[in-house]
């Protein structure tokens, strides 16, 4: 059974492998023409990438090539997926003591996603990293943010 | 009262959640008619049957002691007063301080009473989500964890495995790798 | 009739003595929380026990739930709503251990095993059962809580088994009451149903 994984791993580090050895995939996709099966390989890659840096500890490499999934022009129903993408990155840099990385990740890329929902998502981790780097004040900013985002507003009237 | 209302109310009368008069009102209903009162018995013996016949287990002596280890080794519990506490609330109650007047301060009463509540909604729903967010942190380090034990069995080759969601998760072609092929 | 005293998982402690406990726990006293443990386990480990059908992972997951409660304990404002608070960080686990945001630590392969760790507790028998000894009764009550989508499971469990009140129950799920009762009420009669269909010999 451990095989099938591993045959399976084998493959994709040898596409990542072939997609590294080539020069680095400008999207010249026209604003009409969105192929999601190319947007998904382009993604994948860069997904292995962005996970070999961080392995590596080269935290603001991998942030840029992180930044290149969020750019590409996506339909907005693969919103959720690159949400949990974003998150999932963010996480992986707060882990490693990247915090402040995380925060200019989330807020470069916060600009790309479209949906309320998605936005109070990123703002309520954005609070979090604010509150686990000490800055309480900032954490609150942003908690308030997400609230003033969500559909159903918790709180009528922030202070 | 017909039918179809009465059994949409038949669990929470079973559960004593409805009020005073509208149990009186399903009780009646369901004297007076008899697929009613096949239906109420109906849950009532299933809800017997699960309640007779449902394991319980007893918490093993490890849980505690594990807990009592982790405990020790925790810093203290969070800081009583909350972290925001120190922020607005204050600045109010200088505020209110140095209010002269009585309409102004009545003013500023409610205004403070308002801004109390505001106040702990936000501190709730930040809270909420910070403690959704300890649990996921702690169940990663459970995570770990169990690779780290794992990776400790001779012979046994775990790796960490990214989840890419970008690929569909079956064994791809190695002549081109981001087309998944048929198993 | 007072639903607690039905409460099958024994021990009810009044309001004052456990507002007294949570008091000293939050300043860290380990015996006080401890009082609060004892009082609590066994519900928090039979929720997350019929929730994920594995003993083994219920009992990793109370823990978990416990350090949790420790350490946030001062987050509870209101020391009465401390039960409901508990089973919602019990719920937390029980819905997070799914989504993992994070690499999981293992390969794609052993995550089968774990999808089969709900059949641990399940007879692998075919068809309904033919002989009806308690054991097996038991092994049907659990089935046919498995058998429940996990939004039914839930608050299936919180309002048979441990008896909290419609109030509660949305305060723990985080919905609204009317949501939640009709959710119960679903909840009953398809138990009901499966109940006839595995008792048909």
């Amino acid at each position: 059974m451990s095989q099938r994984g591993n045959r399976w791993r084998m493959r994709l580090l040898a596409g990542t492998i072939l997609a590294l050895a080539l020069p680095p995939a400008q999207p010249r996709l026209g604003a009409q023409e969105v192929d999601l099966g190319k947007l998904r390989s382009i993604a994948a890659a860069q997904h292995e990438i962005v996970v070999t840096l961080l392995n590596k500890k080269e935290f603001a490499k991998a942030a840029e090539e992180a930044n290149k999934i969020f750019q590409l022009k996506w339909p907005a129903d693969q919103e959720p997926v690159l949400l949990e993408e974003l998150l999932r990155f963010s996480d992986q840099f707060r882990r490693n003591a990247q915090s402040a990385l995380a925060l200019r990740m989330l807020q470069s890329n916060m600009g790309f996603f479209r949906a309320n929902k998605s936005q109070v998502a990123i703002w309520k981790d954005m609070g979090y990293l604010h509150q686990g780097m000490g800055q309480p004040d900032k954490a609150i900013e942003c908690f308030k943010e997400a609230i003033r985002l969500e559909e159903t507003p918790p709180i009528k009237k922030l202070p | 009262m017909d039918c179809r209302l009465c059994s949409d109310e038949l669990t929470a009368y079973l559960d004593g959640e409805l009020s005073a008069a509208d149990a009186t009102r399903i009780r009646q209903h369901v004297e007076a008619c008899p697929p009613c009162q096949d239906e109420l018995q109906a849950l009532r013996g299933a809800a017997d049957f699960v309640e007779s016949h449902v394991q319980a287990v007893e918490p093993v002596p490890e849980i505690w002691n594990n807990l009592r280890a982790r405990i020790a080794a925790m810093p203290a519990p969070a800081d009583r007063s909350g972290f925001f506490q120190f922020l607005v609330v204050n600045r109010w109650a200088a505020m209110l301080a140095t209010l002269a007047s009585t309409a102004v301060l009545a003013l500023g009463l409610w205004g403070y009473l308002a801004h109390q509540a505001a106040q702990q909604a936000l501190e709730s729903y930040m809270n909420d989500y910070i403690l959704e967010r300890s649990v996921a942190e702690r169940l990663y380090a459970v995570q770990i964890r169990q690779w780290r034990n794992l990776t400790s069995v001779a012979g046994v080759n775990w790796v960490p495995v990214s989840e890419n969601p970008f690929v569909d998760q079956r064994p791809v072609s190695l002549a081109n790798p981001f087309v998944s092929e048929e198993r | 009739m007072d639903k607690r005293s039905l409460d099958p998982d024994g021990n009810t402690v009044d309001a004052a003595s456990l507002t007294q406990w949570i008091g000293r726990a939050k300043e860290g006293d380990v015996g006080a929380f401890q009082r609060l443990y004892d009082l609590f386990a066994r519900k928090v480990l039979n929720f997350i026990y019929r929730m994920v059908a594995s003993a083994e992972e219920a009992e990793d997951l109370t823990q978990e739930t416990f350090a949790t409660v420790y350490q946030k304990l001062a987050t509870l404002k209101d020391d009465a709503r401390f039960e409901p608070w508990l089973f919602r960080i019990a719920r937390n686990y029980v819905y997070q251990r799914y989504r993992r945001r994070t690499p999981p630590m293992v390969s794609v392969d052993d995550q089968d095993e774990e999808g089969r760790t709900t059949a641990e507790l399940v007879d692998e028998r075919k068809g309904p059962l033919e002989a009806f000894e308690s054991e097996e009764l038991e092994r049907v009550v659990q089935r046919v809580i498995s058998d429940l989508q996990e939004k039914y499971r839930e608050v299936f469990i919180l309002s048979a088994i441990h008896r909290l009140s419609y109030q509660e129950i949305a305060e723990i799920v985080g919905r609204s009451l009317p949501s939640v009762k009709t959710d119960i009420h679903r909840a009953r009669l398809q138990v009901r149903q499966r109940v006839k269909d595995y008792l048909k010999v």
